[in-house]
């Protein structure tokens, strides 16, 4: 008789199969070209710029763009409405010498920790940030400092036009089976970057008005005194009690807050605050930052 | 097609089912669909760099990729019943009382087992890693998942010592 717990174990060993994988992989061979220089940076840049997150996935399997449930007029004319605000905000006139200082604060749970994403934006767009990793029991883990050289440039490539922007973002959706919640995650890493042009703002929530189980959430004041508007996907059929939201400045489309919710449990918050002036980026962070997606920086095979 | 497209496709079709098992464990099903995606993608682009032991290397970019939420699209998703993700993966038992039975035990106590002492069994019975592979997925030195490992087994031996007899799949007769 097997007794050992190994063996006993190994009998019930998963057998499983990757749905349609011929698609799969067509898909992950159309994308950018192996890189074999070994420089990370090089496929850190090639990965963003043939998606919009390092992680970026794709799936053949999506479903068509705002099948079922398309967004609830309210939703559609609150998005509308804010697409106008962000093209009146205009962009960012920073001027030399100075930075844009930003605080941005996550908590995720499973596994439980909470960042905070201290940066700060140079009038030639280079941006450097020091992320913060607190342990669960609140006590300060790891420090990681970068710096961004173009983060920018993504932003700029994308058309400004609200078809062209859809077309592209659901020819390239992923990260999802339903092409409505990739858009919508895209929208999500794209909105939330740096040097996002007001014209792209514009452009990404009117995309979000067309793009279905979009809906409208809150409308509040948030502890900054900011107005701000609460705009959720939801797909039970897809996702079940997940809702993720993101949350706008009314004043101008800027994402002030992102979550997603499982139930009535939030599994990850994002709090960016409202962005101040500051006159230098601190000494220890231009000492410590490395170029990020470098040997140095976090990447997919090392990990963070 | 090049030399790089059919090493890709020999590792997806050698490793794509394991990474799916990985990663089945640790999301829901549509997410680990994307996350197989995900690391292939990774695997594509570093097709120079992926090791002629390639699982566990594509092991840890499934880990890396479940683990930071913020990176990318993939948003990972709680999974509280693990009783309820392992039968889900699990091949179902034959039909009989016995075996269901005995299935149902195994996947109890590696459930009630603690999370590293879990993820360790199933680095060496599901995944087929060696014990090196399985420490580098889990982020761990080989000693400290040997030790881990030793651990894990004692718990789990323990665990389906008070239960009743194996699957008589696994039944064999005595050498003699």
């Amino acid at each position: 008789m097997i007794t050992d717990e190994l063996a006993r174990t190994a009998a019930y060993r998963p057998q499983l199969s990757v749905p349609d994988p011929d698609a799969v992989l067509a898909r992950i061979l159309q994308d950018a070209a192996p890189v074999r220089s070994g420089n990370r940076r090089t496929a850190t840049v090639l990965a963003l710029a043939a998606g919009v997150a390092v992680a970026a996935v794709l799936v053949p399997t999506v479903l068509p763009t705002s099948s079922p449930g398309s967004p609830p007029s309210a939703a559609a004319a609150e998005l509308l409405r804010l697409s106008a605000a962000a093209t009146s905000s205009g962009d960012d006139q920073l001027p030399p010498g100075q930075f844009r200082h930003q605080i941005v604060t996550e908590h995720q749970v499973r596994p439980e920790f909470s960042t905070t994403l201290e940066s700060w934006t140079g009038s030639d767009g280079r941006v450097w940030r020091r992320d913060t990793t607190a342990l669960p029991d609140g006590t300060p883990g790891r420090t990681e400092t970068y710096l961004f050289t173009d983060p920018g440039s993504e932003a700029a490539a994308l058309p400004t036009d609200p078809d062209d922007l859809q077309q592209y973002l659901v020819a390239h959706a992923s990260g999802s089976t339903s092409t409505d919640e990739a858009v919508f995650s895209q929208l999500s890493d794209l909105l939330r970057g740096y040097g996002v042009p007001a014209a792209l703002r514009s452009a990404a929530t009117q995309v979000l008005a067309r793009t279905g189980h979009v809906q409208l959430g809150a409308r509040s004041t948030d502890r900054f005194g900011r107005t701000v508007q609460e705009v959720s996907f939801v797909d039970a059929v897809q996702r079940g009690t997940e809702v993720q939201s993101i949350t706008f400045d009314t004043a101008d489309a800027r994402v002030t807050a992102e979550r997603i919710a499982v139930g009535a449990a939030s599994v990850y918050e994002a709090t960016v605050a409202p962005a101040d002036i500051a006159q230098q980026v601190p000494r220890d962070v231009l000492r410590d930052a490395v170029p990020y997606g470098t040997d140095e920086g976090p990447d997919p095979v090392q990990g963070g | 097609m090049t030399e790089d497209e059919r090493r890709l496709r020999a590792l997806f079709e050698q490793h794509a089912p394991r990474v799916l098992a990985y990663s089945r464990r640790h999301t829901d099903p549509a997410s680990a669909q994307d996350v197989v995606a995900d690391v292939f993608l990774v695997a594509w682009r570093r097709i120079a760099e992926v090791p002629a032991d390639a699982l566990p290397w594509l092991l840890v970019v499934a880990r890396n990729t479940l683990t930071n939420a913020r990176r990318g699209s993939i948003r990972r998703r709680q999974l509280t019943d693990q009783l309820a993700v392992l039968s889900a993966v699990a091949p179902p038992a034959a039909d009989d009382t016995a075996a269901v039975l005995d299935r149902h035990l195994v996947l109890t106590a590696l459930a009630a087992l603690a999370p590293d002492e879990r993820e360790a069994i199933l680095l060496i019975a599901w995944d087929e890693l060696s014990v090196s592979g399985a420490a580098q997925v889990a982020g761990c030195s080989r000693r400290a998942f040997d030790h881990r490992l030793a651990r894990a087994r004692a718990h789990l031996r323990l665990s389906l010592d008070r239960s009743t007899p194996t699957h008589p799949d696994l039944v064999k007769e005595p050498l003699t």
